[in-house]
């Protein structure tokens, strides 16, 4: 879990608890099949994500209260907007579950977000947060400065 | 349909497992037929399951069988990709079932004894380059493969090292793991895997809804890289860190592509950036052919990379089209230049540029 130093203290308004009840129960493994037998390749792609993306907003870590298994698992993300998500990872790609932390069940009544899948959480969060735009580009800037100085630099 | 046995270590008597299988590659019937195999064992994990190494009884041989779980709503795009693409340099899927019980699809392919990031591997950790020839001959087949691929509209989507199997006894390369791919008239997302970052062409990494079987091509010039350099070339932690190595080493794209790449909200007021070259950036001197082929590859900008087919005419792949050349061991190189249909029909007006040149003149023999 990356955390922000600086919490805006909105942030501890906006997470609510989940209203529905979340049954959080281990699934059984294959008895002949050996698709769970390690860290699986989803679980590696979710922690990696979360690291690399992890700049651009206030709070992003995999759900440790919702399933997680080699089909499928939950990340909670808090924006630099201070809006809460619940995203999901499964192999046809990443969805907003809902808008509330650790919680799988959308609003029905915005249906055009849940059902959209992303191909990366950085392509998500590119749709969901302009401050995680802006920040992209920001960064993206300071390293071309970078660049551009260490250029200069080296024909002097 | 017979569940599967596992085999034991203590067993007297080599056990045979049978299921009913479908053909794969190239096959239009879609009859079961009965499939053995034996000395089942598992040799990794791959992207969301298991694989193993068997031998097939029919005829004594070696076989990987990928084992994946699957969703019952979901319908296997990496089936009915590998089920089509029939080419020498694409892995062949001999037959796939179904165990019911476990909701797991397994592909039976053809074996193939390494990959290259394994391969590549052996000479970086001693220090030592792989040799010329080598990595000509494998990133030939890289390209004719990815340029089927195109043909049929499909992109891969996970081009690198270890996603491509070779045989270094014959030669022979192959591209795996069709878990990405995906044709291109289909608004489907699909996830991208831990270890493609490297080799993620810059409109991916802006965010791009809009991209282009030219992903691919890039990601060959990143193996290529990576081949001559023994590390990935665009090695960074975080996707702005690989975006700026990217524009060091080739150039800020134009404010054009980037409104293209879905990237108008956000105004990025730098300057153009002129990049240093690939050969500086690498650090290591190399040939012009080289140097023609990375940059060809490496464009970025997505129309003006080369095109696959295309990149099999310059002149990095000469020594390939001389008749008489081979493999260090004598043998002689797999057959490079034997054009299916589709591939010779695409490509008519190139085709004489790739073909070698032989001592009777530019003979042209086709299906």
């Amino acid at each position: 879990m990356t955390q922000q130093s600086d919490k805006d203290a909105s942030v501890s308004e906006t997470t609510t608890p989940p209203t529905t009840p979340v049954t959080v129960k281990k699934p059984a493994l294959c008895g002949s099949c050996d698709c769970d037998v390690e860290k699986s390749t989803l679980e590696e792609e979710a922690m990696a994500a979360v690291r690399e993306n992890a700049f651009a907003v206030n709070l992003i870590g995999v759900s440790e209260m919702l399933p997680r298994t080699s089909q499928l698992l939950f990340i909670n993300v808090t924006t630099f907007e201070n809006h809460t998500h619940c995203i999901e990872l499964t192999q046809k790609g990443w969805r907003v579950a809902s808008n509330r932390n650790d919680c799988m069940n959308g609003d029905f009544r915005q249906l055009d977000i849940h059902t959209k899948y992303f191909e990366s959480l950085h392509t998500l969060l590119m749709d969901i947060s302009p401050l995680f735009r802006e920040t992209f580009g920001s960064k993206l800037i300071s390293k071309l400065s970078e660049l551009k100085k260490e250029r200069s630099d080296s024909d002097e | 349909m017979n569940r599967m046995r596992r085999s034991t270590a203590f067993s007297e008597h080599v056990t045979f497992h049978t299921v009913m299988a479908k053909r794969g590659t190239g096959s239009k019937l879609d009859r079961e037929v009965e499939i053995q195999f034996t000395n089942l064992q598992l040799i990794g994990t791959g992207s969301f399951g298991a694989v193993y190494k068997a031998v097939l009884r029919e005829n004594d041989e070696p076989i990987a069988i990928k084992k994946i779980k699957v969703d019952d709503r979901f319908k296997s795009r990496e089936l009915t990709i590998m089920h089509e693409m029939d080419h020498p340099n694409i892995i062949r899927l001999l037959y796939y079932y179904v165990m019911q019980q476990e909701n797991c699809l397994n592909f039976v392919m053809e074996f193939m004894p390494k990959d290259l990031a394994y391969v590549h591997r052996q000479f970086a950790h001693n220090d030592k380059q792989m040799p010329a020839y080598s990595i000509k001959l494998y990133m030939f087949q890289l390209l004719r493969g990815i340029g089927f691929l195109h043909l049929h509209n499909i992109v891969h989507r996970d081009i690198k090292p270890k996603n491509l199997l070779v045989d270094e006894s014959n030669g022979i390369l192959k591209i795996c793991d069709f878990g990405s791919a995906k044709r291109l008239e289909k608004n489907e997302p699909n996830i991208t895997y831990i270890c493609s970052r490297y080799y993620r062409a810059p409109e991916l990494i802006f965010g791009s809804k809009n991209y282009d079987t030219s992903i691919d091509t890039w990601s060959v010039g990143t193996v290529v890289g990576e081949l001559l350099h023994n590390s990935p070339i665009f090695l960074a932690d975080s996707a702005v860190d690989i975006l700026a190595l990217q524009i060091k080493a080739f150039g800020t794209p134009s404010k054009e592509d980037m409104a293209k790449w879905n990237y108008e909200y956000v105004h990025i007021p730098y300057d153009t950036i002129t990049g240093v070259g690939i050969q500086k950036f690498i650090g290591r001197k190399l040939s012009l052919s080289t140097l023609e082929l990375l940059n060809s590859l490496m464009k970025m900008d997505p129309k003006l990379r080369i095109k696959p087919y295309e990149a099999l005419t310059l002149p990095y792949f000469d020594d390939l089209r001389d008749p008489h050349y081979k493999l260090p061991s004598g043998a002689p190189i797999p057959p490079l230049f034997d054009w299916l249909e589709r591939e010779y029909i695409a490509n008519h007006e190139i085709i004489k540029d790739i073909f070698p040149r032989s001592e009777e003149g530019d003979k042209v023999e086709c299906l």
